[in-house]
């Protein structure tokens, strides 16, 4: 293990890990945070050439700039967000199936109620 | 400071007990019983600790590890602290001169989120002298996060690492 540590805090560990990664392989583990230090770790097969290639990443580093799974978190999350919006404007009403088949009424108010113990679980009841 | 530790001794009749003797089996060996060789970090930091590390690595080369003289025998250690890993499990260890006590994937390890971690282990059959202590960990995948007391909302925690040697 090679550790390289640089006198920065301020990153977004998984996007420079992620950035790391893509230009080094096998030669890089990950980073750390500690102390107001950052820790690049180094396999012991890593080149001179491939930790100079690390500190100029981390010189280039953005710690605003998601790393993929990041951004790929984030649309999750605000498609949640946009679905519940849309789901608390209009919540199920059964009575709109009143008049389809049974089978799909039944459904329908087992779908109202889940919707009930769902938002009834997000407040903590 | 730490009293010496004397091997306890086996006496015989009529044997001159001395001062030298007297100090030795009692004074330092109770001082010694009293207050064995112990290290212990309170951590309160600036920032969180953080590692996307997929081996085992130091958690705080400074301030999670110390090393402590022991008389020869066991050695309790104990962590606990808040965790959170964004996708991945995340694995703890406790490396005692450069070789970890699990081995493997660790003394235990955590699922993805918010969690608890507390691990308690005794090293046994450790030599008379000094002996280093680190905490380690590592992911599978993603960011591990150890809260440190650094003022994150709702998570100012402070997580408490301890050795002491217990026989």
């Amino acid at each position: 293990m090679n550790n390289i540590i640089i006198e920065r805090s301020t990153i977004n560990a998984e996007a420079l890990d992620s950035d790391l990664r893509a230009a080094l392989g096998a030669a890089i583990t990950g980073v750390s945070i500690a102390n107001g230090k950052l820790v690049i770790h180094l396999n012991d097969s890593a080149t001179p050439q491939q930790e100079i290639q690390a500190r100029q990443i981390v010189q280039n580093h953005n710690p605003a700039q998601l790393a993929p799974a990041q951004q790929a978190e984030a649309q999750r999350r605000q498609r949640l967000d946009q679905a519940r919006q849309e789901s608390a404007l209009q919540a199920l009403d059964v009575q709109d199936y009143s008049k389809m088949d049974p089978a799909i009424r039944r459904l329908a108010q087992k779908i109202a109620w889940l919707e009930q113990e769902i938002a009834d679980l997000r407040v903590g009841g | 400071m730490t009293a010496t530790w004397h091997t306890p001794a086996t006496w015989s009749v009529g044997q001159l007990v001395t001062a030298t003797n007297l100090n030795e089996q009692l004074r330092d060996n109770l001082e010694f019983l009293k207050a064995p060789p112990t290290g212990v970090r309170n951590v309160n930091q600036a920032s969180d600790y953080a590692t996307t590390s997929t081996t085992f690595v130091d958690v705080d080369t400074t301030n999670l590890s110390f090393s402590i003289n022991t008389a020869g025998g066991d050695v309790l250690i104990v962590f606990f602290g808040r965790v959170n890993s964004s996708t991945g499990n995340v694995y703890f260890d406790v490396s005692v001169d450069g070789v970890r006590i699990g081995g493997d994937d660790g003394l235990t390890s955590g699922p993805s989120g918010h969690h608890p971690i507390a691990l308690m282990a005794l090293k046994q059959g450790l030599s008379p002298g000094t002996h280093t202590f680190k905490l380690q960990w590592r992911v599978s995948a993603g960011t591990g996060t150890l809260y440190a007391g650094a003022g994150t909302s709702g998570l100012d925690l402070h997580p408490q690492f301890w050795v002491r040697e217990v026989s």
